[in-house]
């Protein structure tokens, strides 16, 4: 069925499972455009970036990951005495001169410098699909790839898979959120990347931001015009709360999150500062966020997700009041092109 | 009644149960959170049904339709395990009911030594063991783990969301109540 499509799936990660890394993309506020433009060059006949992120604490976490380090660190430390044709020498340990070691430092010094910062989770999942007939291929996205921690702890990997059970991660919005697996091994051996990556608040908004500033003329396949609520007090860098139009939210039963569409983005002359910009770290709560895009036939659309109606409110209310406002439109939680491969799916005689 | 001594010697259940411990040291949970992809159209139908994006017809005909399915699973499924267990049950054989008594006719110590020849029918039996190790790692446990303190990770792996995508099917109450993996 499949075979005049070429779909991939994946999952954004840590590449080599650091879980201290807090890998950012930068400049600041230049992912999505950066990331949105990447996808116009490549021209999939869909594709769908999903961004689930939650307020999480992993202080525990975090520190026992540090006591784990310094015990690694006494044992590599730990000077040996063997006796060669009767003098006593000083045999230092193998484990030192692992890269394990060496970086224990800086590891550590991470980990001090937001174990009691609130934390982020963010999963980054999506699906990439072309006509198989073009002979493309996904092709790397340097704007994922490209954001390291500013320690070079770890860098952002782009994994891939043809599993389609990650359709059902991508439309019940599903996010790993225990990482205590990935914790426990880090030390341990079997180590692998978690499906998301953990951030601080001040780092969220690095990737979850509308695009602004030179984006506005660069990015074609989304719509920008003028914010609908202005002032010259928002201007100034007060805060006007947007209402934003009725539009009738309903829950999803797969994911239990309510969405809407963002079909027109404000159109800024520059990325909003502080203090406006400083209320983007707010974004993540304890209950799941999505911040999509929807990349199909050349357009592109932005779909905000909640689990509630309160919750969305707030979400809207929060991102309207830094950039000044945005339309708010009902919208579909599973996209056009996914329901018109099922349709697909339904016409095929069953194997 | 089967004794130990001969599930060892004539089968090689413990020898993959050792090379598997020895292997997976570091991941001894892999086989209940494997790592490999399920591909294949059967496997997209069983997902757009279970996501409601497939409209199923009415319900008489789904039964029917289901207990089809489940007839095909219960028979596409195993494939990979028949085939990789009749491989592994001609090799065991091979070995006891072949090589061993081969060994033993023409290797003049083995008549002198009876132990040696139930210790190398024992250590035989790691042939079949490695061969299902090989084809387990292909088909469901994935790749050896890696080492502690070893800085990198492979390049070339599959990712870990892979171990979660079972659980990804269930609702999302399911998962409130779940165990959280």
């Amino acid at each position: 069925m499949n075979e005049m499509r070429d779909i991939v799936f994946f999952n954004v990660s840590l590449s080599n499972g650091h879980l201290m890394a807090r890998p950012r993309p930068l400049p600041e506020f230049s992912f999505i455009g950066n990331l949105i433009m990447e996808v116009e060059r490549a021209e999939p006949e869909f594709a769908w970036f999903q961004l689930v992120f939650k307020k999480v604490d992993l202080e525990t976490e975090l520190r026992s990951l540090k006591s784990g380090m310094h015990w690694f660190k006494r044992e590599a430390e730990r000077v040996r005495t063997a006796h060669v044709n009767g003098k006593p020498r000083t045999i230092e340990s193998e484990l030192k001169r692992r890269e394990w070691y060496r970086k224990i430092e800086q590891r550590t010094k991470a980990i001090d410098a937001f174990a009691v910062a609130p934390h982020v989770l963010l999963a980054i999942n999506g699906v990439w699909v072309v006509t198989a007939s073009k002979e493309a291929q996904m092709p790397e996205l340097t704007t994922i790839e490209n954001c390291v921690d500013e320690d070079s702890l770890d860098s952002l990997r782009l994994f891939r898979y043809r599993d389609p059970r990650v359709l059902s991660v991508l439309v019940r919005r599903k996010m790993v959120d225990d990482l205590g697996w990935y914790f426990g091994r880090y030390n341990m051996g079997g180590r692998l990347e978690p499906p998301s990556f953990i951030l601080t608040a001040e780092d969220l908004p690095y990737y979850v931001h509308f695009p602004a500033g030179d984006f506005c003329s660069t990015v074609k396949s989304l719509k920008f015009a003028p914010p609908p609520v202005i002032t010259p007090a928002s201007e100034g860098g007060e805060v006007v709360m947007y209402e934003g139009p009725e539009v009738a939210l309903r829950q999803d039963p797969l994911s239990g999150m309510v969405f809407v569409s963002l079909p027109t983005l404000p159109t800024l002359a520059e990325n909003p500062k502080e203090p406006k910009s400083a209320m983007l770290r707010q974004l993540a709560t304890a209950e799941r966020r999505t911040f999509e895009l929807i990349y199909e036939g050349g357009k592109t659309s932005l779909l905000l997700g909640a689990v509630s109606d309160k919750e969305m409110k707030s979400y809207v209310t929060l991102l309207t009041s830094v950039y000044g406002g945005a339309d708010v439109a009902e919208a579909d939680p599973v996209p056009g092109y996914i329901r018109e491969i099922a349709k697909e799916w339904q016409q095929l005689p069953r194997p | 009644m089967v004794s130990l001594a001969e599930i060892i010697t004539l089968t090689p259940l413990v020898q993959t149960l050792f090379v598997y411990i020895v292997l997976y040291r570091y991941d001894l949970s892999r086989v209940l959170h494997p790592m490999y992809e399920r591909r294949g159209d059967r496997e997209w139908r069983r997902v757009l049904t279970g996501l409601g994006l497939i409209i199923q017809a009415d319900a008489k005909q789904e039964k029917k339709k289901k207990e089809k399915e489940r007839r095909e699973v219960v028979v596409a499924v195993p494939v990979r395990a028949v085939s990789l267990g009749a491989v592994v049950l001609i090799s065991t054989i091979l070995i006891d009911a072949v090589v061993t008594p081969v060994l033993s006719a023409s290797l003049p110590v083995f008549s002198r030594i009876p132990i040696l020849s139930v210790v190398t029918q024992a250590l035989l039996q790691f042939i079949p063991a490695f061969i299902a190790l090989i084809g387990m790692a292909r088909f469901w446990l994935g790749p050896i783990p890696v080492p502690p303190y070893k800085y990198a990770l492979p390049t070339k792996r599959l990712g870990s969301l892979v171990r979660h995508l079972e659980w990804a099917q269930e609702p999302p109450e399911a998962r409130e109540a779940g165990d959280g993996e």
